[in-house]
């Protein structure tokens, strides 16, 4: 029994530093979308914020990526915000699949804004998100909700339509 | 060993050389997953989107699609399950953890075609469609399975003595496991000899499947009495390194204790048994007793002398004080084991390789070699390997070396030995054309064996004592192989043969396959296949080499009877049957040879070699996939095997004294010999001056026979993915299997060819099996697994050495359901409840009664 219990308190430890594969992709994947999704005004402006809800893991593999590469002329600045007020003008935010609570606020909250909503839970392109990354057969796929990008004012490129299961 | 050791390496060294700076520039095409998982950041970003998502549809490729499974035993190399060209199943460790089992062979019981038998509370006989204890007048080790190659990330993993595979002794537990793949039906082209049957590849999590930190448990403990705990920790490191380490423990207590006794058992003088706790005890025959004690009698009726101890105040003339402590030292407990193991994983561009290692250690309690007195043994057993093997650019290596020990406690030192192996493997993968593929390979396998049964008349326990010159038996066999395979439009044809030359015996097994698939649409497949596969020359047929004194009993109740014996006063403590001779002591003499050490024909005064034809099958199959829509798929097949030579371990000699002239065939003339095809001339004179001893000598060694089963029956698998939250699998086969031209035995226990021969149908094998598993996940991270195994009845047939021996076992469903519940990120506690609704039953004739049980654990992966 002591056994049993060394081996849970140790793995209990271990998962605070777990990363895991899925993060990177997701990451990449986020990073993918700006190369089909056209801002305008001041979203194309100064940097190019990407909003992460909560904690998660993708916010250090976006970090990753945007050490190095821009949105075009734009550096990409990754941010941990706790609250929907925090989001301001990012270019997108992302809410892990632990804040999926707040997608209907967030989306409610950006009406009028450029800033694309991208969720990570099943129900997410349902609830107003206008992409959601899913997992299908445990592949990870994402579906995307073209007059939810529209209606923000972004372009989308019929390109990343076809990637994505469009909705 | 020392020589092989340096060839191996050498010839390691120079392909490794040879094709090192070969790499060359990255195609994403061909990548695998393991290959995307140590892409860096830079190589990913710059990817195309397109491409980026197909690499991530192979890094997250489903558990749930059985067809879309990749899996590599059918053809060595990876393909989709679909694809597969062979009869494979396969399973996922994560579907084994859904479905709650708790050991490797239990786990087996997902997959169709293998029949999975319980003996003790985690201890399991398994067989691939069958052919188990064919020969009803076989002995007990017969009944464990020695035709099915089971491999550990392709190292052979059986045991030199038998072929069998000792379960308990694999370094890795369930918390291991990438997937399990089964090819049913002959796979020697592939992979070697002794794919009789098929074979079984356990395939391990490579440290490189994930980044950074990786850990994992799969523990449980339950009712009644179990402990079981699996506990790894690995790194990928940012270079081509990553490294997993693992250990495993695991403690069983018996559901219920019987014993199986080998021998009929003696009666006191009020006609009782001695032991007398329960009516089930009086039984003066071979039987279940709920308990031992020093008055059970072994396998002959009386204790043995030579070349065993198995009791204290080993004096024959003081009684019969059998040590029952000495065989089971822990009569409630099944298994108790510890493992260790490693992985050290090196991958970079066109280099894939893998150093591994472990130690693993065991007791445990079931049903293999007689301990001269029950069908259940203790076994103490340990093993330790080392094993490097992956891939350089296109040349796949192998080399792995093992070494171990074991004995069965309480058969003196008669079973107690040590065995070591070397083994290498090298194939070329050469991809000539597009649609033309040859993998041409060598390879070369070296096992020593060393202990009494090979070869001893001392009698120390304790220091292994072998006659010189015996006991220390190696057999070597070189082998090359060439498969080719060719696509053209929807066929495929896949031709491979592989020649193994043995040491012993001095011949080459050719073992060829011929596979045609056609592929009309992406969701069917068809195929038709040929194959055939020898079984190995093991040290039990080759070497065995033993020789064991009894006191007071005969081989059979005829020779009894002419032996003048009578029904000695039934004073407690002794057998039934004493011969009366007054002045003479009588002795029985069991001795056992293997081919390659003969027998001594008193008959002709030679010492005679039996011909060793090893045994091998010629199997047709017919099979479809069919891929339809997410809620059915089917996989079936029809299959046909024909075995020939099978192992016939029979009594070849039989003769009694006393000498008279000292010339056999004066004594023949004048005394009469028990002898195969010659029992009439019997005139004995056991009461002959100047003889204090009176002795029955036998030997058993393996016989030609012309034995042939034949074996047809089909597989059915239905499975499918109605909805995210629903998958089910559900299997049977149907088969039978006829033993034709099976010999008669005469009066002595002889194959006599003149009684002629017979065919019967074969019912050690269940007529029916199957199983289900249904996975339903009502809510995200709750998953409720409900899985069952069934089987029909079956009679269990074999004998004692001097009995026969048929137990039937009763058709059973075995049920299990586990609920499992993600309670964090790839962190999951789940209960369970085993075997719940059929209640307890034995699942193996001659072994425990296995009750249902229920447990609770966790199950952490990332």
């Amino acid at each position: 029994m002591k056994k049993l219990l060394g081996i849970i308190v140790c793995s209990v430890f271990f998962t605070a530093i777990l990363n895991a594969q899925n993060e990177k992709f997701k990451a990449l994947y986020i990073f993918n979308f700006t190369k089909y999704i056209e801002w305008s005004g001041e979203y194309k402006n100064g940097d190019f914020q990407i909003a992460v809800l909560g904690s998660s893991d993708v916010i250090s593999a976006l970090q990753t990526v945007a050490a190095s590469k821009k949105v075009g002329e734009q550096p990409i600045v990754i941010s941990k915000i706790s609250s929907v007020e925090e989001i301001g003008v990012a270019n997108i935010v992302y809410l892990p699949p632990s804040k999926s609570a707040k997608l209907s606020e967030v989306v409610n909250s950006l009406k009028g804004k450029q800033t694309l909503v991208i969720s990570d839970t099943p129900d997410g392109s349902s609830q107003g998100a206008a992409i959601n990354l899913v997992s299908v057969d445990n592949k990870q796929k994402f579906e995307i909700v073209k007059s939810a990008i529209e209606s923000k004012g972004l372009k989308v490129s019929s390109a990343l339509l076809s990637l994505g299961i469009a909705l | 060993m020392k020589n092989n050791i340096i060839k191996l390496f050498i010839v390691s060294v120079l392909i490794v050389t040879s094709v090192f700076a070969q790499a060359q520039e990255k195609d994403y095409s061909q990548l695998t997953k393991s290959q995307i998982l140590k892409l860096t950041y830079e190589e990913l970003i710059d990817l195309d989107f397109p491409v980026l998502l197909s690499l991530a549809d192979i890094v997250g490729m489903s558990t749930d699609e059985l067809l879309q499974l990749a899996i590599v035993s059918a053809s060595r190399e990876e393909e989709s399950l679909i694809d597969a060209p062979l009869s494979v199943s396969v399973v996922t460790g994560e579907m084994i953890k859904r479905s709650g089992a708790t050991s490797i062979p239990e786990a087996l019981r997902l997959i169709p075609g293998v029949i999975v038998r319980e003996q003790t509370p985690g201890v399991y006989d398994v067989h691939l469609r069958g052919m188990d204890a064919p020969d009803p007048n076989g002995l007990v080790n017969w009944t464990s399975n020695s035709l099915t190659l089971v491999m550990v990330n392709n190292r052979i993993v059986y045991n030199e003595y038998q072929g069998n595979i000792s379960w308990e002794l694999l370094q890795i537990s369930i918390d291991d496991i990438e997937q399990i793949e089964v090819v049913k039906g002959p796979a020697a082209a592939l992979y070697g000899t002794n794919a009789v049957t098929g074979a079984i590849n356990i395939l391990t999590k490579n440290p490189n499947r994930t980044e950074g930190v990786q850990v994992g448990t799969y523990s449980m403990m339950s009712t009644p009495n179990m402990v079981n705990t699996g506990v790894s920790v690995g790194y990928n490191f940012d270079n081509p390194f990553s490294v997993r380490f693992s250990s495993h423990y695991e403690n069983r207590k018996r559901h219920y204790v019987d014993y199986y006794m080998m021998g009929s058992q003696p009666i006191d003088a009020n006609g009782n048994n001695f032991i007398g706790a329960s009516g089930n005890d009086t039984i003066g025959r071979v039987g279940f007793v709920t308990q031992l004690s020093q008055r059970n009698v072994n396998i002959v009726g009386g204790p043995m002398i030579n070349a065993d101890v198995p009791y204290i105040n080993n004096d024959k003339n003081a009684g019969y004080n059998y040590n029952q402590n000495e065989r089971f030292p822990n009569p409630d407990q099944s298994l108790n084991k510890y493992s260790f193991n490693g992985h050290i994983n090196y991958l970079k561009d066109d280099i894939d390789l893998n150093l591994m290692g472990g130690y693993s250690n065991a007791d445990v309690m079931k049903v293999f070699a007689i301990n001269n007195m029950t069908a259940l043994s203790t076994d103490v057993e340990h093993n330790m390997y080392g094993q490097l093997f992956g891939t350089v650019k296109d040349v796949n290596i192998n080399i792995d070396y093992n070494s171990g020990a074991f004995e069965t406690l309480g058969a003196g030192s008669a079973l107690k030995g040590r065995s070591s192996t070397l083994a290498g493997d090298v194939f070329y993968n050469w991809q000539i054309l597009d649609n033309f593929n040859l993998k041409p390979g060598v390879s070369y396998r070296t096992s020593n064996y060393y202990g009494r049964i090979l070869g001893s008349e001392g009698y120390d326990y304790n220091t292994f004592s072998t006659t010189p010159g015996k006991g220390d038996r190696t057999n070597s066999t070189m082998s090359g192989y060439i498969r080719a395979d060719f696509r053209i439009s929807k066929s495929r044809i896949i031709g491979a043969v592989r020649a193994d030359k043995f040491q012993y015996p001095d011949k080459t097994a050719i073992s060829p396959q011929l596979v045609y698939t056609f592929k009309p649409s992406e969701d069917i497949l068809m195929r038709a296949s040929y194959g055939r596969a020898y079984r190995s020359p093991f040290m039990i047929n080759l070497f065995t080499d033993i020789d064991m004194q009894y006191e007071g009993s005969f081989p059979s109740p005829s020779l009894e009877a002419l032996s003048n014996m009578r029904q000695y006063p039934q004073a407690a403590g002794l057998p039934s049957f004493v011969p009366s001779m007054p002045g003479i002591t009588p002795y029985y003499n069991a001795s056992y040879k293997g081919t390659e050490v003969g027998y001594y024909d008193v008959k002709t005064q030679k010492n005679v070699k039996p011909d060793y034809d090893l045994m091998y099958t010629d199997e047709f199959e017919l099979g479809v996939r069919l891929k339809g829509n997410k809620n059915i798929s089917f996989d079936g097949e029809v299959f046909c095997a024909i075995y020939k030579d099978l192992d016939v371990f029979s009594r070849v000699v039989l003769y009694t004294d006393p000498l008279v002239t000292g010339n056999a065939a004066t004594d023949a003339a004048t005394l009469g010999w028990y002898y195969f095809g010659d029992p009439t001339t019997l005139t004995l004179n056991p009461e002959a001056p100047g003889h204090t001893e009176f002795n029955t000598y036998t030997t058993t060694s393996f016989v030609d026979s012309k034995v042939e089963p034949v074996q047809t029956g089909a597989t059915l698998s239905v499975f499918g993915q109605p909805s995210n939250k629903f998958n089910y699998n559900v299997f049977v086969t149907l088969q039978q299997t006829y033993i034709n031209g099976y010999y008669k035995l005469n009066s002595y226990n002889f194959v006599d060819e003149t009684l002629g021969t017979e065919t019967f149908k074969h019912e050690a094998t269940p007529s029916y099996y199957g199983g289900f598993n249904f996975d339903y996940r009502p809510v995200e991270g709750l998953n409720i697994n409900l899985n069952g195994y069934y089987y029909g009845p079956q009679t269990l047939k074999l004998s004692s050495g001097k009995e026969s021996i048929v137990e039937e076992v009763e058709q059973n469903l075995l049920l299990n359901s586990t609920v499992s519940y993600e309670f964090y990120d790839n962190m999951k506690f789940f209960v369970s409840a085993r075997n719940f609704a059929t209640g307890a039953k034995r699942q193996f004739a001659i072994a425990d009664i296995i009750g249902e049980s229920y447990m609770f654990g966790l199950d952490i992966d990332f």
